[in-house]
């Protein structure tokens, strides 16, 4: 059994560059947020009432999106893509902290 | 680390535990994990297809807005419930993480149970660990080809049916089914079967770990769970240190060393790839594959099991531990009447519910007779499992006519009926301006609803 052998049998932990984990994170959270953000929002309107309104408005249209699961789908990407550069301006605020010293 | 300086005697140690270690596994804890797995991945693939008085048992069909859980059905209405509900299971986790640790992350953690299956299938195809190893160094062989390529077959096969049953609880399954067959899914069907199998092969495949050390909130709100007396994987220090390899017979105290031999199994099989000798870390998902390895490195050496194992830190101290902390009672008391109030709330639940608009063309109507007539639309849910027929009354009876006839809802049905309500030219200074419609199920008179809504005369009163 020699050194190399042992050390295959360690697991090599990847560990990630900081950047990479920031969208990681910002990631998984903003969509949990989004999850949260749909439920609440669609639990309270029905999404007929728009389909309803735009078919009032402009009986020709028959969009791709016109259905509740469209509207479900488009309403939960919105949210994710707010959530999401919500989250990637804090983690980059964070990172670049303001200089020191050229206060009022 | 064994780096030469531990002489033969390790070196036939460690041989010991490479014919232990066929990569899984095994021991108590491993079998309850894969029970656990199994279990779940059977109720996620299964459930949709479990019918339940001629439906889908469990759907939260999200294109007709309708929750149906066995014999519940809840309706935009009751979304409270459905928050109730979510407060229930964090509480729970709460509870949970303040007693017994990351049992959750261990046993129960979706991304646990999808990268065991991804694993499993891996193993099935490439071999265990050294098989693996070796395949990888030599890439672009025949065998690696035809090896990869099943895999990448049964993942990509796997991820995709996991899709499908996830988009089966929304939609459902049995048209779907139908309809994946007959290749006439709708394009949202499809987008989400697709994003939500790729989340999964992406996950269980290859983030893996990863999504537990960079990506999961809960792992990191470890510290602010725990305490001294939450239950925890261990390692008694106390007991295995100074660590050491050693001959085999050699009594540990007489060399100056603890129980532990330094054979890295525990690390080896952790899949997070920390070593829990170093103490508790936030990437331990408490899965206890350490504690199955480590017990069969103890009994092949001849000494106790349980140098790693679940223990707080009190009891590593010494010291007994306290299970009527302040903080388990909060969680706990919190927990049952939160648990008590949804049961009871639910069991109060009206199966039914009854909405009124006036019609909004004309506030009334005067009769040739001159009595008096309103018209409104009631909109009624029959929540209920069974169809009801419904009568409409209004109250006070005496003086208010209802013209609608008795009308059926199916069950988990909407009814749009238009009610008109008439009173007569005698009884009209004895007519409220406010009165109160009810609907009332023919065959369960304790099935009611009713809602105050406006009478207009011409009076203007
Ligand atoms: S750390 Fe998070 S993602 Fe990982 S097992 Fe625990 S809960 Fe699941
Ligand atoms: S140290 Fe690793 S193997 Fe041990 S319980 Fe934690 S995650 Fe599992």
């Amino acid at each position: 059994m020699d050194q190399q052998q042992v050390e295959d049998e360690l697991p090599v932990v990847r560990r990630w560059p900081p950047r990479m984990r920031l969208a990681a994170a910002v990631g998984w959270s903003s969509f949990l947020a989004a999850c949260v953000g749909t439920m609440f929002t669609f639990a309270a309107l029905d999404p007929q009432v728009i389909i309803d309104g735009v078919a009032y408005e402009q009986p020709e249209s028959s969009g791709w999106w016109l259905s509740r699961t469209g509207i479900y789908s488009i309403g939960f990407f919105l949210y994710w893509a707010v959530a999401a550069v919500a989250g990637l301006l804090t983690g980059y605020l964070q990172e670049c902290p303001p200089g020191e010293g050229d206060g009022p | 680390m064994n780096d030469g300086t531990a002489g033969a005697g390790a070196v036939s140690l460690y041989e010991a535990h490479r014919k232990v270690y066929p990569r899984e596994v095994s021991g108590r804890f491993a079998r309850l994990r894969t029970l656990a797995a199994f279990v779940l991945l059977g109720v996620f693939y299964g459930l949709p297809w479990l019918q339940w008085n001629g439906r889908q048992a469990v759907l939260f069909d999200l294109p007709a807005r309708k929750f149906y859980l066995f014999g519940l059905t809840l309706w935009p209405q009751d979304f409270l419930y459905l928050t109730w509900l979510l407060i229930l299971a964090a509480l729970t986790l709460f509870f949970v993480t303040a007693v017994a640790g990351r049992v959750w992350c261990g046993y129960a953690c979706p991304q646990t149970v999808w990268t065991e299956a991804f694993l499993g299938l891996e193993r099935l195809v490439e071999g265990d660990r050294p098989q693996r190893l070796k395949l990888d160094r030599a890439p672009w062989t025949r065998e690696w080809v035809l090896r990869k390529g099943a895999k990448q077959f049964l993942w990509i096969g796997f991820a995709a049916l996991t899709g499908f049953s996830f988009v089966a609880f929304f939609s459902p399954a049995r048209e779907l089914a139908a309809n994946l067959v007959a290749f006439q899914l709708g394009g949202w069907e499809t987008f989400w079967i697709l994003f939500y199998g790729f989340a999964t092969y992406g996950n269980a495949g290859f983030l893996r770990e990863q999504v537990c050390r960079y990506m999961c909130p809960y792992a990191r709100f470890q510290s602010a769970m725990f305490d001294h007396d939450t239950l925890i994987v261990s390692y008694d220090p106390g007991r295995g240190e100074p660590r050491g390899a050693r001959k085999r017979g050699v009594d540990p105290k007489a060399v100056g060393l603890g129980d532990c031999v330094d054979c890295t199994i525990c690390v080896q099989v952790c899949p997070t790839g920390i070593d829990i000798r170093k103490g508790l870390q936030y990437e331990c998902i408490a899965c206890a594959a350490c504690v199955d390895a480590c017990d069969d490195v103890m009994t092949r050496v001849g000494y106790r099991t349980g140098l790693i194992r679940y223990a707080t830190e009190q009891e590593l101290a010494g010291r007994k531990t306290n299970y009527t902390r302040p903080r388990v009672l909060v969680y706990g008391t919190l927990l049952l009447l939160l648990a008590v109030g949804f049961v009871v709330s639910l069991s109060q639940r009206q199966p039914i519910g009854l909405d009124i608009i006036r019609d909004r063309n004309a506030l009334y109507r005067v009769l040739p007779d001159g009595t008096v007539e309103n018209v409104y639309s009631l909109r009624i849910l029959n929540k209920d499992e069974r169809p009801h027929y419904y009568v409409i009354s209004a109250e006070p009876a005496g003086v208010f006519q209802v013209d609608a006839e008795s009308v059926q809802v199916a069950a988990g049905e909407v009814r749009a009926v238009p009610a008109r309500l008439r009173v007569a030219p005698g009884d009209l200074a004895r007519a409220p301006r406010e009165l109160e419609v009810a609907v009332r199920a023919t065959d369960d008179a304790s099935l009611e609803a009713s809602h105050v809504t406006r009478f207009f005369t011409p009076g203007g009163r």
